[in-house]
């Protein structure tokens, strides 16, 4: 995972070069744009592993960019911002950021986050194939496909492995710290509005009325729950 | 009044002329019987009704009568001999009253119509005097000025109530006295006084007194005049809406402009500190490399940058919160899991100083932006363990009062003088007790306050000398609106 291939998307050549050598240490394979027009370029051909980006960028900027991403491909996110306030993040990961980290940051806490996000065998992935029929919209964990009313409707990797957590502990409430770790990582724990914005994202992909949620509940300033109706679930 | 008379004296004899002139014409022609000549003699008189006055139809009439009676009917001098020629010379000057009496009718509502007519055209060209001016004293300068030449009024003055400024126009603007523009009751409903020559009307807008306008030699209709001050009132409080939304305008701007500021200064200064940051992170990585004597100077350098961050931190986070633009959403929170996750994030500044908490189950949510409170119970409880020395508790507690749900720390600390618990929520103020002890430049009390207020809450402090201190928080909580 250390020879993962990382690009660097920001326009201050000093931070571009310091990350460069600080993640060249840490054995990262390590590649730089300094604007979101050349990111893009680079992913198409490249393929990066992980792609950190800044979103104060010259032209387009990195929430476009995050958007542009996201529309072809699933290549994992981090943004790192001067910006640190909540509606900022929400903004990001609400564009397809998968994590947002401040800048100054701590370059252990970093390393911890570039590895959660590399993860790509996850402990989600099954043998058997599980699906869950709910009013009209069919999920197949093993396939990891959604269809709602006959139409294919895609689902993130974090989307689909909080989904899974949460229909796995159907009907306990699932604390906040708890989700962020399994699906983000041991590291995470504080950022709750990455789970609004998901669950957000997953009500309105699953439930029949998003603001009046009947499977992914809230349970208020504990966590959320999933109400799976009897025979639900079925295992072949 | 006087200079009516001779002319009007004209128009009756000049009217009689006519009415005579019929009748010695109609006495030349030959077999014309007596009703052709009452009927010639009605269509005078109603022509006389219509174009000149009743008056003067009145003493035409007599005069028909007369001329009838004698060249035509040939009345007898005496009645009840010829009582048929008296019964047909009644009638005609009756058919004549009644017809003249109609003209006139006929001409009034014409004259009313045409003068009504005339009042509205100059009610609309006054409206468009009033169109949206650059200040509300423009306004009033172009309102008043457009009266007096429009309405033919000698002279108007305005006691402006906003300012208490007094404005005129007009050649007798100058003798209404600003005493007089002061006894009208402007609360009162009795809108309107008249003294002598002047009129006083209280200009009234939708919320309330305006001014008083005072006008001199007012030509105009009791009903043009009422129109003419609703238009003025109705313009000059929109003259007021519009300054006030210019006003909005310009602070929004200027909000937006500090917001924009703040935006590329923290971009600025940040990104050269997270790679400063980034860089010593490398040599830390590496330290071993270095000689023992260079190390030291690393760690110095860290906590510096830790002290810039957090500075800069507190620098633009106040900003943003002040600059008016900041928004959030606020959610139901419960306040024991808000306290409990704000502790485990501070845990390892305790150092074996126990918490005591107590919030009863009945306590209801309250509406907050999770990250903005913890920040603020953060800075709460991190004063309180800067100020309670090891091995003392510290306690939270919370309650429902006045339908706030209230949040108090309290420490064991020596308490704050009674100089420093006014001011320890001001900006870059820090208390004697506090100078050798915080990092920060004193924003932390500050930045706290501005976020409990963003909530529609309040922060205070009470505090014994020696004996520790409490600071109060109390933030509006969906379970109680209303209650």
């Amino acid at each position: 995972m250390n020879n993962a291939k990382i690009l660097i998307v920001d326009d201050d050549l000093a931070f571009r070069m310091t990350m460069r050598n600080a993640l060249g240490l840490r054995g990262f394979t390590v590649d730089e744009a300094d604007s979101g027009e050349t990111a893009l370029e680079k992913i198409r051909n490249d393929r990066p592993d992980l792609i950190l980006l800044d979103i104060n960028l010259p032209g387009l900027n990195g929430l476009e960019c995050c958007r542009e991403i996201r529309a072809g491909m699933e290549t994992p996110i981090v943004v790192l911002s001067v910006r640190g306030e909540p509606r900022d993040k929400i903004q990001a990961l609400n564009s397809g950021a998968d994590d947002y980290l401040t800048k100054p940051f701590n370059l252990e806490e970093l390393i911890a986050r570039l590895r959660a996000n590399l993860r790509r065998v996850s402990h989600f992935q099954m043998d058997e194939r599980k699906v869950i029929t709910l009013d009209g919209v069919q999920i197949d964990f093993k396939a990891r496909t959604v269809k709602a009313r006959d139409k294919n409707v895609q689902l993130t990797r974090k989307e689909f492995e909080l989904l899974w957590y949460l229909v796995a502990n159907a009907g306990e409430v699932v604390p906040h710290r708890k989700l962020l770790q399994v699906v983000w990582g041991p590291d995470y724990g504080d950022e709750a509005e990455y789970l609004r914005v998901f669950v957000n994202h997953l009500r309105k992909k699953i439930e029949p009325n998003p603001s009046a949620p009947r499977y992914i509940i809230t349970a208020l300033g504990m966590g959320y729950r999933f109400e799976l109706p009897p025979g639900a679930l079925t295992t072949h | 009044m006087n200079a009516r008379r001779p002319r009007r004296i004209g128009r009756i004899v000049a009217s009689v002329g006519v009415v005579v002139l019929t009748g010695e014409l109609c006495r030349h022609i030959q077999h014309i019987n007596q009703t052709a000549v009452a009927v010639a003699l009605l269509l005078v008189l109603e022509l006389i009704a219509i174009n000149v006055g009743f008056v003067e139809a009145l003493a035409s009439t007599a005069a028909a009568g007369a001329e009838l009676g004698y060249f035509f009917v040939r009345l007898p001098r005496r009645p009840p001999a010829g009582m048929v020629e008296w019964v047909a010379i009644t009638t005609f000057v009756l058919v004549a009253l009644i017809t003249i009496r109609l003209s006139d009718q006929a001409r009034s509502g014409w004259l009313d119509a045409a003068k009504r007519a005339g009042e509205m055209s100059l009610l609309y060209k006054f409206g468009l005097e009033l169109l949206p001016a650059e200040n509300t004293t423009s306004m009033i300068e172009r309102g008043l000025s457009a009266a007096v030449n429009m309405f033919a009024i000698e002279g108007v003055a305005l006691r402006w109530l906003p300012t208490g400024e007094i404005f005129r126009a007009g050649p007798a603007g100058p003798m209404i006295l600003e005493d007089e523009l002061r006894v009208l009751n402007t609360e009162k409903d009795a809108e309107e006084r008249r003294s002598g020559d002047f009129i006083f009307v209280c200009l009234k807008g939708r919320n309330g007194p305006l001014g008083v306008l005072g006008l001199c030699g007012v030509k105009t209709s009791q009903e043009v005049l009422r129109i003419l001050c609703h238009r003025l009132a109705m313009s000059l409080e929109r003259a007021i809406a519009l300054e006030a939304a210019t006003e909005v305008e310009a602070i929004r701007r200027t909000a937006e402009l500090a917001s924009a500021v703040l935006d590329s200064l923290a971009h600025d200064i940040k990104t050269p500190l997270a790679t400063t940051t980034l860089a010593l992170a490398c040599l830390f990585s590496v330290k071993d490399a270095l000689p023992n004597t260079h190390t030291p100077f690393l760690s110095v350098i860290k906590e510096e940058l830790d002290r810039m961050d957090h500075v800069i931190g507190e620098v633009l986070h106040l900003g943003h919160l002040e600059s008016g633009l900041f928004s959030f959403s606020r959610e139901p929170q419960v306040v024991k899991a808000l306290i409990l996750s704000t502790l485990a994030e501070i845990d390892g500044m305790l150092e074996g100083r126990s918490v005591e908490i107590d919030i009863p189950e009945s306590v209801p949510p309250i509406l907050a932006e999770p990250r903005l409170m913890k920040h603020v119970l953060k800075q709460l409880l991190e004063n309180a363990i800067k100020y309670t020395p090891q091995g003392m508790p510290l306690s939270i507690s919370s309650a429902t009062s006045d339908g706030m749900v209230t949040i108090e720390v309290a420490d064991h600390g020596p308490g704050i003088p009674e100089a420093d618990r006014q001011r320890i929520f001001d900006k870059y103020y820090r208390g004697e007790n506090s100078k050798d002890r915080t990092v920060g430049l004193g924003l932390g009390l500050a930045i706290a306050k501005s976020i409990v207020k963003a909530h529609g809450g309040q922060i205070w402090v009470s505090s014994n000398h020696g004996c520790g201190s409490v600071f109060h928080l109390s933030v509006p909580s969906p379970g109680l609106v209303g209650s």
